[in-house]
């Protein structure tokens, strides 16, 4: 039993610490206003934002509306995402669309931020809609080959496996 | 600016979309990733189920494909697209993957059709080591065990309801995927038991699963209410994210709870009452006046009831044996393919294709001679360096050695072949007198005739062409291009006219050895299609030829011939073959290389020192060549010929020379504990087959992937040169092009992929010596053994870093115009 319980609590460890190093896309709600019963909230993604390309979606909603999804389609106009980094200055834009794919609620905008700092993002909308602006702490980029990890680390187990695939067909003998 | 203008949508004209939850239901996601992850069983399943001897019921076929369906509708349908805005939509996605998926999968009885469907080599080769192995069977059959399978289940559920991990997941996208996978994985476990898919057996009787069934009940109601009855908002995302649709988050919660609450229980109850009503029924005599009684009971709830025999026969089936059984369907074989089959087989077509390249060829030297001086606007600038090489090593490592079979050098070596004979049949007294004098192309060629017998040659004009390439920049001069396939064709026309057919093939062609150690990786091979019709077979006339083919020039005698090594594809031997029983089949992935069997003309690989010295000084090119084009190695050149002041040639020439053969030297180390010195030489030096074919193909297919639009308006340049057409070049085309996102990681992908191979070839070839017969082998000590894999598996590990290292950095686009340094 300890011989089994050992590769396998091996294996648990491998898989945990390599998903906490994993640089998912996730997102979280940055801001959220209300004004005239519209109500926008915006979404950024990944959480952790770093230097480079990063999401920034809009979910807009007449909020004297039942319908989870009322889309007023007259009623919607342009929104640009714009950012500044406060330290230089820089300023980034970039229109927010409709998702191809997903969910169609959101209207979402790249924005490809090159450096590391305090950025402020506008998100400026047209009246009656309110225009939410936050600001952003943007990490530095991580070095290529950390971006990378799961391509560069593949042969460990892959070797692994193909070790173990002859051990098993072979034997320890061999 | 913004001011509180009130704004009633119904009053500015506007249309209201009426269809409330239209945008929730067109938001599915189609990820080409996941619906080809669904495919993949599917299609093996389906292949598995259609080859079975006994039809399986379309009832197993339609559970398993609706398993995999309701997979992805929890993964891409609007579930996953708002299951970061509702708990409910997440709990709903979570139903789907723990109480639906699993139990119709189970239903299909997967595992028999499945392990059908893979084909037969793999199956063979890959899983029935696993299906075999005692200690894996006694951890799978444990992990299915109710005693073990029902708490990991639960504790599954409950530790992923925990709001900290649950935010996690909610947060990170990956931890996402781990949590779906985990409710997967331990949802098949727990209705493992409960469904009994064949060839498994029950731990425990079936009246003893209604209480393993109600116990999860329970846990899945106390979860479910603690989610209903809660106070507040357990997951602090919804509480956000939720209001942004106007949903009130602990009103969802509630109904997430009733949710996982109803249908959770309908799930658990269903099959215990299921089993309860079949237990309760009377027991049936098996027709026949059989004593032996079925139960009913036996049956699996909503499972499709087989005869009780029929039941026996699926659980005697035995995974392992099915595993390694060989299946009725023939092996692949290429030339068996309708049209393209047919097509391969045809000699007229093999000429044509070895016509066409051939024209290539004189265009590309016309060009490079006569053309721009620009090597992005030339013929020889772009077609040989871009897409040639790109396509060849594409090909080697998708296919097989189709470049040699379409080789442009053997009709002008056929042609001056024939000459020559007919020239001595002519004057034959004068040739006599002329082979006696002294300094006669014969006595040249018998001078030469020891290097004729081994790669040793060729290892020197390989070296001598990395250098050349990079102390000369032959991708930058049209010129020195045109000349170097002129002297190539030069150099086959005078072997091949002196010596005897394939000579030049064999033992001097780099791009022939090139060609052979690259092919040793590719999936096919020419090989006899049934081995029992060879044995038979008394005039050997795939070597010898005949009146309809000449026999293999090669001198490779086709049972005896393993993998495809010196194999140029011709196809001869299938010409001259005349049973027929010549075919391209499928082949194990660098099977030749980890074997140290005997074979026809080779030998012993770990006999040929000068294979595996090919065999390094190819991966060794491999890296020097990529790490060439790099902006450190061309400032590391320059400085060196500053310091040193020498011409820059010289100093490239040093680096190329320096590096390859410091390379050569530590491999040579690598082998060195120990007696036997030349057989692990051969192992290290084979090993580094696979990293070197990676390394190549990661830097030709960068070429081809961001030059390859320079093809165009070359030729349409060269075109308008002869006058036959006015059209005007497209030179944006021929500028730099990015490299696509993908590129780097599917190079990074490549690299690992050649190192294991790399890895598991040299602990393969280090097991065989220990199996050898040899004295010396036998003398071979353990520890000897485990120094050379330990020393060559860390050399190869470097040379992978440095690879590596090579992708990071900045790269010279060449073959473009500009020629910048591309980031």
């Amino acid at each position: 039993m300890t011989r089994t319980a050992v590769p396998v609590a091996c294996a648990i460890v491998a898989i945990a610490w390599l998903a906490s190093r994993a640089c998912a896309d996730g997102g979280v709600v940055a801001a959220s206003v209300e004004r005239d019963e519209r109500r926008i909230t915006v979404f950024v993604s990944p959480a952790a934002p770093r230097a480079g390309v990063i999401d920034v979606s809009m979910l807009r909603r007449v909020t004297t509306d039942t319908a989870v999804d009322a889309r007023l389609d007259s009623d919607r106009s342009a929104i640009i995402v714009v950012a500044v980094h406060e330290a230089s200055g820089m300023e980034r834009s970039a229109p927010a669309l409709p998702a191809h794919q997903g969910n169609r609620l959101l209207e979402s905008a790249l924005l490809e931020l090159p450096f590391s700092g305090r950025w402020r993002i506008e998100v400026r909308n047209e009246p009656p809609w309110p225009s939410p602006s936050f600001e952003l702490e943007i990490a530095p980029p991580l070095p290529p080959w950390r971006s990378q990890w799961p391509w560069l680390g593949a042969w460990i187990p892959i070797t692994a496996l193909l070790l173990l695939r002859d051990r098993l067909a072979f034997g320890r003998s061999r | 600016m913004h001011g509180a203008i009130r704004v009633d949508a119904r009053s500015t004209g506007g249309d209201v979309v009426p269809a409330q939850g239209l945008s929730m239901l067109e938001s599915w996601t189609i990820d080409p990733w996941l619906i080809a992850w669904l495919a993949l069983p599917a299609l093996l399943y389906l292949r598995g189920a259609l080859g079975m001897r006994r039809r399986r019921g379309a009832a197993r076929t339609a559970a398993f494909l609706a398993g995999l369906a309701v997979i992805w509708t929890a993964l891409a349908s609007p579930l996953e697209a708002f299951a970061p805005l509702m708990l409910s939509a997440h709990m709903g996605q979570h139903l789907l993957l723990t109480m639906v998926a699993p139990p119709l999968l189970l239903l299909g009885e997967p595992m028999v059709p499945l392990l059908r469907g893979v084909p037969s080599a793999i199956r063979r080769e890959w899983l029935a080591p696993f299906l075999a192995a005692p200690r894996l069977r006694r951890a799978m059959r444990r992990l299915v065990h109710p005693l073990v399978a029902g708490p990991l289940f639960v504790l599954a559920m409950f530790a992923w309801h925990v709001p900290s991990l649950y935010e996690l997941a909610l947060r990170e996208p990956a931890w996402h995927r781990v949590e779906h996978a985990c409710f997967l994985v331990t949802a098949v476990l727990f209705w493992w038991p409960v469904v009994g898919p064949a060839p498994s057996r029950a731990w425990w009787p079936r009246w003893a699963l209604v209480p393993y069934l109600l116990v999860a009940d329970v846990a899945n109601t106390v979860l479910s209410a603690i989610l209903c009855f809660a106070p507040g908002v357990l997951y602090a995302t919804y509480a956000n994210a939720s209001s942004a649709i106007g949903v009130d988050a602990l009103a969802d919660q509630a109904r997430a709870g009733a949710i996982m609450w109803i249908p959770g229980s309908i799930a658990y109850l269903v099959p215990a009452a299921w089993i309860v009503v079949r237990a309760m029924r009377p027991a049936r005599l098996v027709p026949g006046g059989s004593r032996r009684v079925a139960r009913e009971s036996e049956r699996v709830a909503g499972h499709e009831a087989p005869s009780s025999r029929e039941r026996e026969e699926a659980r005697s089936v035995s995974l392992p044996q099915l595993a390694v059984r060989r299946d009725a369907r023939r092996r692949f074989d290429l030339l068996r393919v309708p049209l393209l089959g047919a097509l391969l087989s045809r000699r007229s077509i093999r000429t044509a294709l070895r016509v066409a390249m051939l024209m290539g060829a004189i265009a590309v030297v016309v060009d490079g001679f006569s053309g721009p001086e620009e090597a992005p606007m030339n013929l020889a600038g772009t077609l040989p360096w871009t897409h040639w090489r790109g396509a060849t090593v594409l090909l080697l490592l998708v296919g097989g050695n189709f470049l040699c079979m379409a080789c442009p050098f053997v009709l002008p070596r056929m042609a001056a072949r024939r000459f020559a004979r007919a020239s001595a049949r002519r004057e034959s007294p004068r040739a006599e007198r002329a082979e006696r004098a002294p300094g006669s192309a014969s006595r040249a060629l018998a001078a030469a005739a020891p290097l004729l017998r081994s790669k040793w040659l060729a290892v020197g004009v390989l070296v001598a062409w990395l250098v050349v390439y990079e102390a000369f920049d032959l991708w930058a001069s049209p010129w020195a291009t045109a000349l170097l396939v002129a002297c190539y064709f030069g150099a086959a026309v005078l072997v091949d006219s002196l010596a005897r057919s394939g000579a030049f093939c064999k033992w001097v062609c780099p791009l022939g050895q090139f060609h052979f150690v690259q092919s040793t990786l590719s999936p096919l091979t020419v090989a006899a299609r049934d081995p029992g019709v060879c044995a038979t077979c008394t005039t050997h006339d795939c070597l010898r030829g005949n009146s309809r083919a000449d026999g293999c020039a090669l001198d490779l005698f086709v049972p005896r011939k393993q993998g495809n090594l010196d194999c140029t594809f011709c196809l001869d031997c299938a010409d001259a073959c005349p049973h027929g029983n010549v075919g391209v089949l499928t082949s194990s992935i660098g099977g030749e290389l980890r074997s140290d069997a005997w074979r026809s003309s080779l030998g012993r690989p770990s006999r040929r020192a000068d294979l595996s010295a090919v065999a390094i000084v190819l991966s060794a090119g491999a890296i020097v060549n990529a790490a060439g084009m790099t902006a450190p190695m061309l400032d590391l050149i320059a400085r060196s010929a500053a310091a040193l002041s020498m011409p820059r040639w010289v100093a490239a020439s040093a680096l190329v020379a320096g590096s390859i053969g410091a390379i050569a030297a530590l491999a040579a180390l690598a082998a060195a504990p120990g007696r036997g010195w030349s057989r692990r030489f051969a192992a290290v030096g084979l090993a580094m087959a696979p990293l070197g074919a990676a390394m190549w193909l990661v830097h030709f297919s960068f070429h081809l992937v961001t030059s390859w639009t320079t093809a165009w308006p070359v030729s349409v340049r060269a075109v308008r040169d002869l006058g036959v057409g006015t059209m005007e070049p497209a030179w944006s085309d021929s500028c730099c092009t990015n490299p696509p996102e993908w590129l780097l990681p599917a190079s990074l992908l490549a690299l690992s992929l050649g190192l294991s191979l790399s890895i598991w070839t040299l602990a393969r070839r280090c097991a065989s010596h220990a199996g050898a017969a040899s004295a010396v082998a036998a003398a071979e000590s353990r520890v000897t053994r485990i120094a050379v894999r330990l020393l060559g598996s860390l050399l190869l590990v470097a040379l992978w870093a440095i690879a590596a290292w090579v992708l990071f950095q900045p790269m010279e686009m060449r073959g473009t115009l500009g020629w910048e340094v591309a980031p």
